[in-house]
């Protein structure tokens, strides 16, 4: 009790000096207040606690404070997710659903902050330059609602047509479970039902692992894109971006060939290449056949030399072609060493 | 050495000299003649094969391997040139003169190997490519592996053959001329199949030499 006295006093104190040094009138004791403060019956801040409260703080009870009828009523604070905005402004109906994307990333109502922004249209542009399916991620307040018959599907097969390999995102900032994808139609021709579906739903789980927002857009779209890299998997013989028709991020031309030269997805589906690949193939069995051929006429071939006559050597009826002599006395010297030089049978013994 | 030289222009060495020195009757020996003993029978026929694969892919020429375990042998070279111009093949083709062979010698005492060759090879063959094909088995010849020591050296001369054989068809006047030869007219080659191998008799020498072994 006196701890709490002493504590009270400094507080006091403390607040009186403060208030002095900006010369503020501050409220004072009167002695009736001091008595019942020093008597214990009065406990500054008690009408916040209630005064069910104060007789379980003085009776040492542990049990759960309730607080009164008046606490209980007080208006908490709004909800920041209370104010979310569940409408799209008409302004940016151009941006999100009229016109080809200018980046992989849509966000003009800039609900990412610019760094933030940066980070994941890296991310979806280096994922660009090593898939051929592209992902177009719109992105939308967590609880905004598209407009009247604006949905994903419309929105591929306006900007991203027949052709091509693109996947459009409508991700909902926070709410990664209201996220919708749509895949162009020459890949769902290909990638059953089944796999594009698990796609998603593992995406979503990977994003639902994290619990900030911008995070989860990160999770997500790492995960989808590796879902993507098998559904290319699958796609091995279909013919990839050849009819593109938008490049979001303007890369010029010759970049663009360079990635495409780099690329051995690209390079293994050109039917030049195919072709080209065909023909060396069809040279190298060729040749191939060519040598073992003569391989195996070599093997059966007979050498017969033309006849040749001259004058007996050294009076030697049949031969006088004397060859080397070599020894293998020696395991450490090599052979030519080893080699008996000179004709030693030209000389008399 | 003169092409034509009858004998050494600097000593007269002649095939006299060696026929003094292991005999001037002719020896009868067969094709492959393991008088060491060092090869099993296993390893014979396995290099018998070799030989015969060898007439046929040349079918004028012949191939011959001598292994001995001399006690002494004062010179192989002299040795190797001796035999094939005194052997008598027992076993082997009238139409395949001892011109158109290739001794192989090898003493395994001595551990020296050597090759000889009949007049018609002298175009082909040398004392190079020769080492060349004896140098390539030289690690063999040290394990005393000798079937697989023979293969290689088989397999290397009939490499220098074959080219021989393509220089040969380009331009034969050329390279029968760098080795004092010329191209034998059909007469001759007939005459010659006609008279077949005279040499019979088994020189008392060889046989010397071989009962020391």
């Amino acid at each position: 009790m006196r701890f709490l006295k002493g504590v009270i006093l400094t507080l006091f104190v403390c607040f009186s000096l403060n208030a002095e040094e900006e010369q503020l009138v501050m409220p004072q004791w009167s002695d009736e207040e001091m008595e019942e403060l020093e008597g214990g019956a009065l406990v500054p801040g008690s009408s916040l606690m209630g005064s069910l409260a104060l007789e379980r703080l003085f009776e040492g009870n542990r049990e759960p404070i309730e607080f009164e009828k008046e606490l209980m009523n007080i208006p908490s604070e709004p909800h920041p997710e209370d104010e979310l905005p569940t409408t799209i402004d008409e302004s940016y109906f151009q941006v999100y659903f009229r016109q080809p994307p200018g980046s992989y990333l849509i966000d003009p109502q800039n609900i990412l902050t610019p760094q933030e922004k940066r980070e994941r249209e890296g991310f979806l542009t280096y994922h660009a330059r090593d898939s051929s399916i592209d992902i177009y991620l719109y992105l939308f307040d967590a609880k905004q609602e598209l407009p009247e018959g604006e949905t994903a599907e419309r929105v591929m097969s306006e900007h991203y047509g027949e052709s091509g390999h693109s996947l459009v995102v409508f991700y909902f900032l926070g709410i990664p479970e209201r996220t919708q994808i749509v895949m162009s139609p020459m890949i769902t021709e290909t990638i059953g039902l089944e796999m594009r579906k698990n796609a998603l739903i593992r995406s979503v789980e990977e994003a639902l692992d994290r619990s900030e927002a911008v995070a989860q857009i990160e999770s997500f779209s790492v995960q989808l894109s590796i879902r993507l890299y098998w559904m290319e998997k699958e796609l091995g013989h279909v013919e990839v971006r050849e009819a593109s028709v938008l490049h979001p991020l303007g890369v010029e031309e010759s970049e663009e060939a360079e990635d495409e030269a780099v690329s051995w997805n690209s390079l293994s589906n050109s039917p030049r290449v195919r072709l080209i690949g065909g023909g060396i193939g069809i040279l190298i069995v060729t040749v191939a056949s060519a040598l073992f051929g003569k391989w195996l006429a070599d093997r059966k071939r007979t050498y017969v030399f033309p006849e040749s006559e001259g004058n007996l050597l050294l009076e030697a009826p049949h031969a006088a072609g004397v060859g080397a002599v070599i020894a293998y006395t020696s395991a450490s010297s090599p052979p030519s060493v080893q080699r008996d030089e000179g004709s030693d049978y030209l000389q008399r013994m | 050495m003169h092409n034509a030289a009858t004998s050494c222009p600097h000593c007269g060495f002649t095939m006299a000299d060696v026929d003094a020195l292991f005999g001037n009757e002719d020896v009868v020996i067969k094709k492959l003649d393991d008088s060491a003993g060092v090869l099993r029978m296993r390893e014979r026929e396995a290099l018998r094969e070799l030989m015969a694969r060898f007439e046929s892919r040349f079918p004028q020429l012949f191939l011959s391997i001598y292994v001995a375990a001399f006690e002494e042998m004062p010179s192989l070279r002299q040795f190797g040139f001796w035999l094939l111009n005194r052997a008598d093949y027992s076993d082997g083709d009238v139409t395949r003169p001892n011109e158109n062979g290739i001794l192989l010698v090898v003493d395994v005492n001595g551990k020296a190997a050597t090759m000889t060759y009949g007049y018609s090879l002298m175009p082909y063959l040398d004392e190079d490519s020769t080492f060349d094909a004896l140098s390539a088995a030289h690690p063999y010849f040290l394990q005393r592996e000798y079937l697989k020591a023979f293969k290689i050296v088989i397999s290397r001369v009939e490499g220098t053959l074959r080219k021989g054989w393509r220089m040969a068809k380009k331009d034969p006047e050329s390279l029968f001329a760098a080795s004092g030869q010329r191209v034998r007219s059909v007469d001759s080659i007939l005459r010659r199949i006609r008279e077949g191998d005279q040499n019979s008799t088994q020189g008392p020498e060889v046989e010397e030499e071989k009962s020391k072994r």
